[in-house]
């Protein structure tokens, strides 16, 4: 079973809560999908409002494991702080740690983000880093701390799969004992299995889902495919190679010749 | 709008959530009752610092202080 800081997580795939048509296909998709960890954020509140109160309800009854992140900071100080309103908000050490580095991909700014992981993991949180597939910055993250590493598969919303799969798969070899989750990127259900398939341990989506054109049946289509993916890497896949190589026997076949062959 | 807790706090000039406010509040309690904030789950930061629930009564609240105020939102 996944274990997270550990916490033993039911399934596999962590699906976030944004840009659904309405918040009761988000409830569906998400009971769809079998998830068993949501992502929310921290947003300021208006005067005389309590939109929070109204999504939290929504929140609540689905009764899963919460992740918050800290979406939109650029700065060290920035995430931080929204780390620790998140903490005061939600109850949890737990914390999708963000760091925007540039507008048009939204790429993590690995250098704060490193930064960012050291001074909270110091301060009792237990940090679920979005970073890329850097093997040096996983290594900075490990060392600070993480027992949870992110790579993007590509830009967060871009639905491109996983544009770089070499060094998401150095990361799974040379850090066997960290949780590995691909996060941002992945557009259909294939692409979390092939991220499952190279062995990570889970897929964090929700762009996906949330603009399919049905929500509810596509979020059940990607928690087949991560129950698929995660099913072929125990079962051992085969490596690939540069020759064909018959998959019917060649012995006994009519007119076949020993000296041809 | 609670007058007991308007009575003697001086106005401060706040920026509350980036944009400017002139409140007679000393306290984070008093400041979310002034401006009408009745939700449950929100936090509150003071400066970059989180103020804690269990210190909304402080009258801690200076002028010139820049304060957010959350809460959940939908996110990914």
């Amino acid at each position: 079973m996944l274990k997270l800081y550990g916490e033993d997580i039911a399934s596999r795939l962590m699906i976030g809560t944004a840009l659904y048509p309405s918040p009761a296909v988000m409830q569906a998709a998400v009971r769809a999908s079998g998830a068993g960890i949501l992502t929310v954020s921290v947003r300021r509140e208006t005067a005389g409002g309590a939109t929070g109160d109204s999504f939290w309800a929504l929140i609540r009854e689905l009764g899963l494991k919460i992740l918050p992140n800290t979406a939109g900071c650029r700065t060290v100080r920035e995430a931080v702080t929204t780390a620790r309103l998140a903490r005061e908000l939600f109850g949890t050490p737990w914390i999708k740690l963000e760091v925007v580095g540039d507008d048009d991909t939204l790429q993590p700014d690995v250098v704060a983000l490193v930064e960012a992981a050291d001074i909270l993991i110091r301060d009792g949180f237990q940090v679920f880093p979005y970073c890329t597939e850097d093997l040096t910055v996983a290594t900075r993250l490990v060392d600070a701390g993480c027992q949870v590493v992110m790579p993007w598969a590509a830009p967060i919303g871009s639905a491109k799969g996983i544009v770089n799969p070499g060094p998401l798969t150095l990361l799974r070899n040379r850090f066997p004992d960290i949780a590995l989750v691909v996060d941002a990127g992945l557009g259909a259900p294939s692409h979390a299995a092939h991220a499952m398939e190279l062995g990570y341990d889970a897929v964090l989506l929700n762009t996906a889902v949330a603009k399919a054109g049905d929500p509810v049946a596509m979020a059940r289509a990607f928690g087949q495919a991560v129950e698929a993916g995660r099913a072929a890497w125990e079962a051992g896949l085969m490596p690939p190679r540069d020759f064909a190589s018959p998959s019917t026997p060649v012995p006994g076949t009519p007119f076949w010749h020993a000296a041809n062959s | 709008m609670n007058d007991n807790l308007m009575t003697d706090a001086p106005v401060l000039r706040l920026t509350v959530n980036g944009e400017g406010q002139q409140v007679a509040a000393a306290s984070v309690r008093a400041l979310l009752e002034a401006l009408g904030y009745d939700g449950e789950f929100i936090a509150v930061a003071v400066n970059q610092s989180v103020v804690s629930r269990g210190r909304w009564g402080e009258d801690l609240l200076r002028d010139g202080d820049d304060i957010e105020i959350v809460s959940p939102r939908q996110g990914g």
